[in-house]
């Protein structure tokens, strides 16, 4: 029995082992450890790229590209990573705790990686992460833009963060279609992943306050009704103010 | 210019619009920063300020302080422009 045992460890042992040893992990390995004494990310990607073109279908090509699109943001080798992640790998499970890092990429393949993890996920959770943050980056491009609208002088600080390829892609965005984008994302988020938990409530309740918000919250939109006492305990609506134009202030002393 | 205040304490606001010379209207919301109508309108800092059009459309907000003239200037021409 004892020897028996013994030889099931061993066995197995050696599959692990056998496992753990293919020449992508080996190459990966060598490759994390050269990165960690020399430092400089970028001139590591293109080789980390490599190891995932060399072996397409090993799971340490899903790692090596991570690899690029979590060290090195904004890069023509980043949108390489990506675009090979969102051909070959979409449904891989390591993707899973990645959705974030693909998100802060600062590449214009992030948005499309993302919709293929939402659609080819490898479970419910990690589509539903990919919906979660294709929501998040969609909104700060929607940011970046009505910042541009407001000062125009940022521009080339714009092309100068999020590179060439990717600032000159921002800068044309229009702010209506990227509404639209963003009212399609909640919609799925509410049809799909309604019930997936998030530090700020469930996505269901996240994406009716972000649809609320795209539809009366907007410029161009009508705003909801304030109907409330004043100061002084008499009761008012914003309504009565129509036909006036209205200036409107949140504030308060705190 | 209408307001929408979240200090906690009602009698030291009254205070405050009479010191501070504050003549327009303020919907006291519960004494809360996440009042029911900072909740409905969902916003996230203050001060925060947005032009709502003659017609009852949003049409700026969270708008910087040194265009607020301008913007208002804008949305009274369209008014009495839609007059004539």
């Amino acid at each position: 029995m004892r020897v028996l045992i013994g030889t099931i460890l061993i066995s197995i042992v050696c599959s692990t082992a056998i496992a753990e040893d293919s020449i992508a992990a080996k190459e990966y390995q060598a490759l994390v450890d050269e990165f960690e004494l020399e430092g400089g990310a970028r001139t590591f990607a293109k080789r980390f790229l490599k190891i995932a073109q060399e072996h397409p279908s090993d799971p340490k090509a899903t790692e090596a590209l991570l690899w690029v699109v979590t060290n090195v943001r904004g890069r023509s080798d980043t949108t390489a990573a990506l675009q090979l992640l969102e051909k070959q790998h979409a449904s891989s499970a390591q993707l899973s705790s990645a959705c974030a890092n693909i998100a802060r990429s600062r590449s214009i393949a992030a948005e499309k990686l993302l919709r293929a993890i939402v659609t080819q996920g490898d479970n419910l959770e990690t589509r539903a992460a990919a919906c979660f943050h294709l929501a998040r980056l969609l909104e700060t491009e929607s940011g970046i833009i009505v910042q541009l609208k407001q000062q125009p002088e940022l521009a080339p600080r714009v092309l100068q963060y999020y590179g060439k390829e990717y600032g000159k892609h921002l800068s044309g965005l229009e702010l209506a279609d990227l509404s639209k984008q963003r009212e399609l994302v909640y919609q799925q988020m509410l049809r799909t992943f309604s019930k997936i938990k998030t530090t700020d409530g469930t996505m269901g309740e996240l994406a009716q306050k972000a649809l609320f918000a795209i539809h009366h919250l907007t410029v161009g939109k009508h705003p909801p009704e304030i109907k409330g006492e004043d100061v002084f305990g008499k009761e008012f609506k914003l309504s009565d103010y129509r036909g006036k134009v209205v200036m409107l202030s949140f504030w308060g002393h705190w | 210019m209408l307001g929408v205040n979240s200090d906690k304490d009602r009698k030291a606001l009254k205070v405050t619009l009479a010191e501070q010379d504050i003549t327009w209207r303020n919907w006291w919301d519960n004494g809360l920063i996440d009042g029911p109508i900072h909740t409905t309108w969902q916003v996230v800092q203050r001060p925060s300020i947005y032009i709502i059009d003659a017609k009852g459309v949003l049409r700026f907000k969270e708008i910087q302080a040194d265009q607020i003239d301008a913007a208002i200037d804008q949305l009274l021409a369209e008014m009495t422009k839609g007059d004539k």
